[in-house]
Order: structure tokens, then sequence, then C-alpha cells
């Protein structure tokens, strides 16, 4: 389906020239208390999000990227804590001044008119978060009343009319209580509510994750034609890559609290630069391609037990001995005319892609 | 159709998976079980060497009548000059055979009739129901009296017998409600489609499960069946040709104790039902953290392991509320 | 290794599930309606669908965790009665999703496997057992196995879980083996072993592998023939190849359509959504209400199984006009 006047989805070209960033975390180390001490889950994570742009952060379990997006939103439950690094964010007015606030540093006052404002979020398995004794047009009231008190409930009432037919669920459904909507439409709810206040910046974390395969096909589409209509950014969170694939503008893969390589989608498919990237691009069959896969030995690391050195090395076809003793710092590289990092002692030659990864077992072919 | 994303594992792949009860598991007890262990092991050897330590024979009577604390009797004596001390530590053995035998009984009542109701479901679960609501129902101690009074005079195992009749119906209930919930994982149907028996899934694949609510229950109803004990001799129902705590207490009424002020005689009693009480409870909760790692550490943020959660899944302020983090 | 009669095969499988009064959708649900399906030995079938598309009950149908409404099973040719006895168990078991919830924490990985052959006779010694035992868990590259007999459940990552539970259904020593979405719990970089694994298991031991799934590329990919649920019925079967690559019923080319592409071009737009408004119930096609192609037909009639191709079929009333 295709509301009212929205451009078709995923046809446009990429931009050509990279915008101006909106948020960029620098250097982010965030831990956890733990029965076994302080364990780092994040261990110096950059990473620069442009405005208007769609950044894809992929990874398995363990690897760190949800701590990640909530450290930089400020929503790290009691026991997690970000022990160093920023988290600047670029409010569009201060293009001209240009000095970017820290997220961290915010004070109260300050963090509340953040909040949704300019960063919203939107959770994995958020449907599961609506209140089921509310109709959702109460809920989106309550959540742009919560950081703009300013607006009257009638117009609330018709920003939330207004939201639900953007997102394709309808203002008729203003009155509908939550578990009178398939789970396909408390998604898109809750990305309504994401969008009340006209954000910058959108984070989402797993967002179609219990969803099927057609309403999340159809939750895709809609997610990039309402960014590439109201301009915001989007940090778009997922273990499955091939997700990003066809979605994002860019993409960044974490493993073992490390990013481990960030680049535009061309090209981290055509030259992907860390051996993990490339294994990980051939471990799963599309529809389209059916050759023969890989798999890595081994499993993603639990934060507990973070491998030294490196945390990809135990199961990396190329680990030197500097990667068991040494944590790998991001190297910058141009690909596909644009900057990108990669964290490897021993990347990948230039469009060698598979050969040189370990292969598991045949598949079939 | 949940994916892989934190696949089973709390916050950022922490294990915070309960422990499961297991031999290779004994953890050296601290705290709360340690102090359970050395006071229920005070009265554990108390019960064993008493009547061989007593100075006295309890029922012997001396010319010494409701003398207070001295040297020649520690804990003075009763009315008709018997040593409250000997009384003490020989009433132990009674006191505690009856409290174990009648939780065991009352325990295994419970897991037999709860977890075959949970597990077998339709008729069965229905009548074994509607038999532990009645027993729930009916009060405890009237029924107790009623029946230790057709066995007046009996031993006190039967006094064990006849509370344990009254004592098992809780257990049950919650141990059915457990069974009701293990019966759909996946292990069960596993178990199930291997070839396995009833006899052997509900015995060795949902009991093991269980352990931490049997131990609970068979430490609880232990405490209800000293108590209920104590209560009924102390109302002379109880096996009054042997010695227990209880039967100490129903002469020292009888005696009207409380009223000359003869605290020797009522209050070491009362503090020792009110110690292995404690002493169990003790245990109740030392096992009930070992078992659910989320009260080991009181972390506000602490939560059970499921396939869905981020960090903050479950923490982050609705959105209703319009909280602050 | 092909045999004349099908390992496992389900005629005609209905399941009704009655509803609490009041519920929406009238007094019970249907929710495997009408299903045949052949499993041959050696060969892998992927059975695709989404969520509530029944493909899970049939799974329980087909292991005989709980019994169907209608219709037969047939085991070998010969039907498989309500009370079923032992030495049948043995012939079909289930892999089930959740690593994490298929096997007892409270028993260790030699527990786990060791009832498995002790139940159904494959180690007549105890003191033979740990050696059987850790020979099997060999096969599932759970190496060495002596290791794995004394770790329980919670020692091992999510993919040797799994190993360990396809172990434990190998050990009985079945001919059918069904995987309820194997993989969809595993980190992605691991999937591709388990998968391989089971296809290696199938080939070597002559099982029939039932591999249920809502990914279609991986079905393509592992099986040799696929087919497509919706709502309880089978809409397209065929080689899985073709199926994937020229799908002929709406629903497969919806489900084809929404499939992740792996950056490798553009994705095709969906096709147009359409919602009827339909009463619940009657006879007609399951799709009506969201086939772009649904003509009056499909409405007032249930489509029956059309062939369209090589040992192809589509339950469309579209295709029996142009095969």
């Amino acid at each position: 389906m295709t509301p009212d006047g929205l451009p078709a989805p995923a046809t446009e070209a990429r931009p050509a020239t990279e915008p101006g960033p909106v948020l960029e975390i620098r250097d982010l180390w965030v831990s956890y208390n733990s029965p076994a001490g302080e364990v780092p889950v994040v261990r110096g994570v950059s990473l620069t999000l442009g405005r208007g742009q769609l950044v894809g952060l992929a990874g398995e379990s363990g690897c760190g990227k949800s701590t990640l997006a909530h450290a930089a939103a400020r929503l790290l439950p009691a026991s997690g804590h970000v022990t160093s690094g920023q988290v600047l964010y670029w409010p569009l007015a201060s293009e001209a001044v240009g000095e970017p606030a820290d997220v961290l540093q915010l004070t109260g006052e300050q963090l509340r008119q953040f909040r949704w404002r300019s960063l919203a979020m939107v959770f994995q398995s958020a449907m599961n978060s609506l209140n089921p004794v509310l109709p959702v047009g109460a809920q989106i009231t309550d959540a742009i009343r919560a950081h703009d008190r300013t607006v009257s409930r009638k117009a609330c009432r018709e920003r939330g009319a207004e939201l639900l037919d953007l997102v394709g669920v309808g203002a008729g459904r203003l009155r509908s209580y939550p578990h009178e909507l398939s789970g396909g439409m408390r998604q898109r709810t809750m990305l309504a509510m994401a969008l009340a206040l006209n954000p910058e910046i959108v984070i989402m974390d797993e967002p179609t994750t219990a969803l099927d395969v057609v309403v999340q096909r159809e939750i895709l589409d809609e997610i990039r034609a309402l960014q590439r209509r109201l301009g915001f950014a989007v940090l778009f969170i997922t273990h499955d890559l091939s997700l990003l694939l066809d979605l994002a503008d860019r993409v960044a893969i974490m493993y073992g609290g490390l990013l481990m390589e960030e680049a535009p989608v061309t090209a981290l498919v055509g030259e992907p630069a860390h051996p993990y990237t490339s294994a990980l691009l051939h471990s799963f069959p599309t529809v389209d391609r059916q050759e023969r896969l890989v798999s890595i030995g081994g499993s993603p690391p639990a934060a507990s037990s973070y491998p030294s050195g490196c945390p990809f090395h135990p199961r990396c076809p190329r680990a030197l001995d500097t990667c068991r003793t040494k944590m790998p710092a991001p190297a910058v590289r141009r690909a596909a005319g644009s900057v990108c990092s990669v964290a490897c002692w021993n990347p990948m030659p230039a469009a060698q892609a598979v050969g040189a990864v370990q292969e598991g077992e045949p598949g079939a072919s | 159709m949940t994916a892989a994303a934190a696949g089973g594992e709390a916050i950022a792949g922490l294990n915070l998976e309960p422990m499961q009860p297991s031999r290779r598991r004994l953890a050296r007890p601290r705290g709360k079980s340690l102090a359970g262990l050395i006071l229920l092991g005070v009265f554990v050897i108390i019960a064993i060497v008493g009547p061989y330590v007593a100075p006295y024979d309890p029922s012997a009577t001396s010319g010494a009548i409701l003398q207070p604390p001295s040297a020649a009797h520690l804990l003075g004596t009763t009315q008709t000059g018997q040593d409250v001390l000997s009384q003490l530590l020989v009433g132990c053995r009674v006191t505690l055979l009856i409290g174990v035998v009648a939780g065991l009984v009352a325990t295994s009542l419970a897991v037999l009739i709860g977890v075959t109701a949970g597990y077998l479901g339709g008729i069965a679960d229905e009548g074994l129901s509607a038999l532990s609501n009645i027993f729930l129902v009916l009060p405890a101690l009237p029924l107790v009296i009623v029946l230790a009074g057709y066995l007046r005079g009996a031993g006190p195992l039967s006094v064990a017998v006849v509370i344990s009749v009254t004592g098992w119906a809780f257990g049950a209930r919650v141990l059915r409600a457990q069974t009701l919930s293990i019966r759909e994982r996946d292990f069960i149907k596993a178990a199930r489609i291997k070839g396995e028996s009833v006899l052997r899934i509900v015995v060795l694949e949902i009991l093991p499960n269980e352990l931490g609510i049997v131990i609970s229950a068979l430490l609880l109803t232990t405490v209800f069946a000293i108590l209920t004990a104590a209560s009924l001799a102390f109302l002379g129902l109880g096996s009054l040709s042997s010695w227990s705590w209880g039967t100490m207490l129903y002469w020292a009424q009888n005696a009207e104790a409380f009223t000359i002020g003869a605290w020797w005689w009522y209050v070491p009693p009362g503090i020792c039902i009110a110690l292995v009480g404690t002493a169990l409870g003790l245990l109740n909760l030392a096992i009930d953290e070992r078992l659910n790692p989320r009260l080991r550490y009181a972390q506000p943020a602490s939560r059970r392991a499921t396939a869905q959660t981020g960090p903050a899944a479950a923490d982050v302020p609705a959105l209703t509320s319009g909280a602050e983090a | 290794m092909l045999r004349e009669v099908p390992a496992l095969e389900a005629v005609g499988l209905v399941k009704n599930y009655r509803q609490r009064r009041g519920s929406p959708g009238g007094r019970s649900i249907v929710a495997v309606d009408d299903v045949t399906l052949q499993l041959e030995s050696g060969r892998t079938l992927a059975l695709v669908g989404e969520s509530g598309s029944g493909k899970s009950t049939i799974a329980r149908l087909l292991c005989h965790l709980e019994l169907p409404t209608g219709g037969s099973i047939l085991l070998d040719g010969h039907a498989m009665p309500a009370r079923i006895r032992r030495a049948q168990r043995r012939q079909v078991q289930l892999v089930f999703q959740d690593p994490f919830a298929s096997l007892n924490p409270a028993h260790s990985i030699g527990y786990h496997v060791g009832r498995s052959l002790l139940i159904h006779g494959h180690c007549q010694r105890r003191a033979e057992l740990p050696a059987a035992v850790a020979g099997i868990l060999e096969q599932v590259n759970l190496s060495p196995g002596e290791d794995f007999l004394g770790k329980l459940p919670h020692e091992l990552s999510g993919g040797q879980r799994q190993r360990a539970a396809i172990a434990a259904a190998l050990a009985v020593g079945p001919t059918v083996l069904l995987a309820d979405e194997p993989v969809s719990m595993l980190d992605v970089s691991i999937r591709a072993e388990i998968l391989t694994l089971l296809r290696r298991l199938t080939t070597e031991q002559d099982l029939a592998l039932l591999y249920i799934t809502h990914d279609i590329a991986s079905a393509r990919y592992f099986a040799d023939s696929i087919a497509v649920l919706y709502k309880g019925r089978i809409v397209e079967r065929g080689p899985a190849a073709d199926v994937v690559d020229t799908p002929s019923h709406p629903y497969t080319r919806l489900l084809v359509a929404a499939a992740p592409r792996g950056g490798a071009g553009h994705p095709e737009p969906l096709p147009q959504r359409r919602r009827l408004a339909l009463a619940a119930g009657g006879a007609r096609c399951a799709f009506a209400d969201r086939c772009p192609h649904a003509v009056d037909l499909c409405i007032r009639q249930r489509p029956p199984e059309v062939p369209v191709g090589d040992g192809r079929f589509a339950a469309c009333w579209r295709q029996a006009d142009n095969p």
C-alpha cells in the first residue's frame, strides 16, 4: 500500500554527496555491572550518522549494538554506564554556529527537550510495549505532551490522526486499542509515535524482528519512504544483515564490542574489507544469490568473555599473531567515493571477497 | 517468530540464567544458609544426644519445687521438682521428629497429588484439584484437634501423620501450577516424542526442575508441623506420654506458671521452638536465593533471560509516563 | 534411494481447535485445512509459511504430539493409529526451534542422547553407553564426544545445543526427521553449518527431512522440493528451484517479492495490497481477500490443486485457465 502522495520506495539514487553529521558517537565505552565485576560491552566505538541518512548497524548476539544505541539515547538500565566517550548531536540550527552538544552531558531539562524532539526511539518488539488499556490515540497524545507540554489536547489528537495516516494505519484507528490492531499495525503505530515531534534522528532497534516477511517488507518500504519525505536520519539496528543491504545508505558491522567495518552499502557488498564482513555476507542465501554458503566455526562471544586482542581472532581465517594480543583500531580507507573504516590487522585485499574465507561444509548449489 | 537477536541471553550476552539444581553446584554456604544450617545443626545434635546428656530423668520428681535457675538445675525446676533443662533436651527429639516426619509425609503427598494433577490434566486433574481445594479450605487446627481426639494417647508418629493430612494441600496446589507450566515446555514434548513413559517424564524430567519448590515446601511444612504439634500438646491433645516442648508448655500452663512468673519453665521451650522455626526459615530464604539469582544480586536492573531482551527492553520508561531515565 | 512408498505421507490432514465462546472467527479455528504431502527418504521437503500458517501444527501432528481432527498419516504406507506404540514413535523425530528450551536444563547432554539409545534398545549394555553416545555426538560435530557427555545445556552455546538436540533425535534411529525452524533462533554466522549438517545426515542416513521455515531463500537453497502453506492450506508445491524462480501462485510470488535481495539490485515493489472484507467461513480460496488477481470464482469456490508444470501444482483458479 502507498499512503497519499508518497513516492515509490527504494528506487531513488543514493545521495551523491555526504551530508553533514547529525549524530556522532566518538570512542564510546560502555560497561555493565555484573556479578563478575564490571564487564565492558561496547569498547571504543565511533560512528557517525549523517543528516537524513539511513545507517544500519548489524551484529550478532552479544556484539553490543543494542547497548550502543541505548547508551547514545541515555536509556541504559541502572547497571549500565558509559565509562568514556562522547555522543555529539548537531542540531539543525547549530550548523551555522558549529557547536554540537554532548548528549551524555545534557541535564534534566535539556534532556527532556532532546528526547523525542531531536531523537526518538523505536524499540525491539515495541508493538508489545503499547499500553493495552489505552487507545492508541491517547498514547500518542501522552507521548507528545510528555515532551512538549505546550501542545493542546485537541492539537495532539489532530497530530495523532495525521501521524496514523502518515504511517498507513489510518486516522480511523485513533480510538482503537492495541489488541485490535495487527502486529504490523502496532509497529507502525510505534513509528508514528516516534515521529510525533518531527525528530531529526530515529533509532530503531530490531523494529521488524517479530513480523512476517511480507509485513516486514511493507514496513521497511514505509520507513524508507517516510525518511525521504521528512528528512530524518535513521540508525537501524538489526541482526539480519540482509535487510540492511536493501535498505541502508551505509552499514556498520559490530562484533565483540568493536566496530569492525563501516562503509556505504555498495562498498560493503562489493569489496568488504573485514574478514568477518565477508564471511557474514556469504553466510545466508537470498532468492537471487544461491551460490555456495560459508559458515564461520565457533560462535559469537558473550560480553563476559570477549577474547583478548581482536575478538574475532579465534574464528578468523586471516588471524595473525598481533590479532591475539592487540585490539585493532579503526583505519580509514576510501571506497565507492566515500570514507569508510575497518578495524583489522589483516584486512582483505581489495576485490577478493569470497575465496580467502574459510569454508564450512559444502552446501548444495 | 523471534530471531536470534539476544539468543536467549540477557543484557548484552551476560548469562543470568537461574542456576539449575545439580550435584555439581553445591557452593559453600554462607550468610543466611550458614546461620540457618548452624542453628538447625545445634538442635539436631541436641535431638540425637539429648537423652544421654540430660543431667536428670525429665520425669523424675524431686523436692526442689519451682526453683529458679541454679547450679544444680541450670534452667530451674517445675512444680513437681522436675528439671526443666532435662525436659528441654529430651523433648527436642520428639519435637523435631514430629516436625520432620510430618514435613516429609505432607510434602510427599503434595508432590504425588500436585504433580500428577498437573501432568495428567482432564478428569484426573479436576478430581485431584477438588480434593486439594477441600483440604485447603478446611480449617487446619480444628481438624487436627478432631483427628487427634481420636488418637488421644497415641504416640508422636500418629500425631505427625495427622498433621500431615492437613498440611499437604497448599504445596500440592503450587506444584500443580508449576507442573502445568513445565509440561508445555519443549523439552517435555521432546521426551514424549522420544517415547519416554509417563512415569519417567514426571519423576525424571519434571520433578528435577521443581526441586526448589519441593525443598521449600518441605522446610515450610516442617515449621508448620512443629508449631501445630506444639499447639496440640499445649492444648493437651498431643501424646502426653512422651516429652516434647509442647508438652512442657502444657504442664506449665496447667500449673499456671505464667501467672506465678516461673519464666524458666515456659520461656526456654518457646524460644527453642522459635529458633528452630527461624533456622528453617533462613534455610528456605537461602535456597530461594540460590535458585533465583535475581534475588541474589538484588540489582534493580536484573531481569530474567528471555529471547527478546535487549538492554532496557523492560526498563525503559513507558512512553505514557513520560518519565526520564 | 527412491522407494516406492514415501517414508511419511499426510493425506487430507485437518486440525481444528475449539475456541471459547464469543471469540471472533466462529466456534473453531481451522489450523490445518486438508493438507497432503509426502516425505521421501534421502530428500528434503521445505514447508514454507508465515506465522499462523499452521506449519508448526503440521509438525506436531506428524510426530504424534497431537491427534488430527481428520485425514490420515501413513508411515511407510501404514496408517498411524491413535494410540501409537513405542516402536512407531521411533520413526518420526522432531528438532525444535528454540535450542534453549528443547533440552532439559537438569540433565546432561549424555543423558539426553543416552535415553534415546536406551528407550529404543540401541544399546543393550550400560557399559557401552558412553562410547555409543560419544559416537553420535561426533556425528553432529560435537567433538570430542567424550567432553560433551557430562555438560549441562546451559554450558553450551546456541549452536552446540541445537546440535545436541539433533543428536538426541538421531539417536532414536528415525526414518523421518522434522525440523521446525531449526535455525531461526541462532546467530546468522552459524546457521549455514547447522543446515548443512542436517542435509548431510539426511543423505548419509537416508532420512526424510521436513524443513519448516519462513525463509524462502534458505528453502530454495537447502531443499529438494517446496510446499508453500497459507492459512492451513498448501497453495503451491514443486521442485524448490522452480517454485522460487518462477512462482505460479500469487501468494508465492508475494513471498518471493518480499524476500530480501542482499543488496543485489533494487528489490521488486510489492504487488498492490488489497483487502476485501469477506465474511468468515465459506468455501473459497484462502488468499482471495488479498489477491490482486482474484475473480468471482475465487470467492465462491475453493480451488483444487492444478498441475502447472513438471511435478508442480498450484491451488489457484487462474492457473486452471492458463496452465
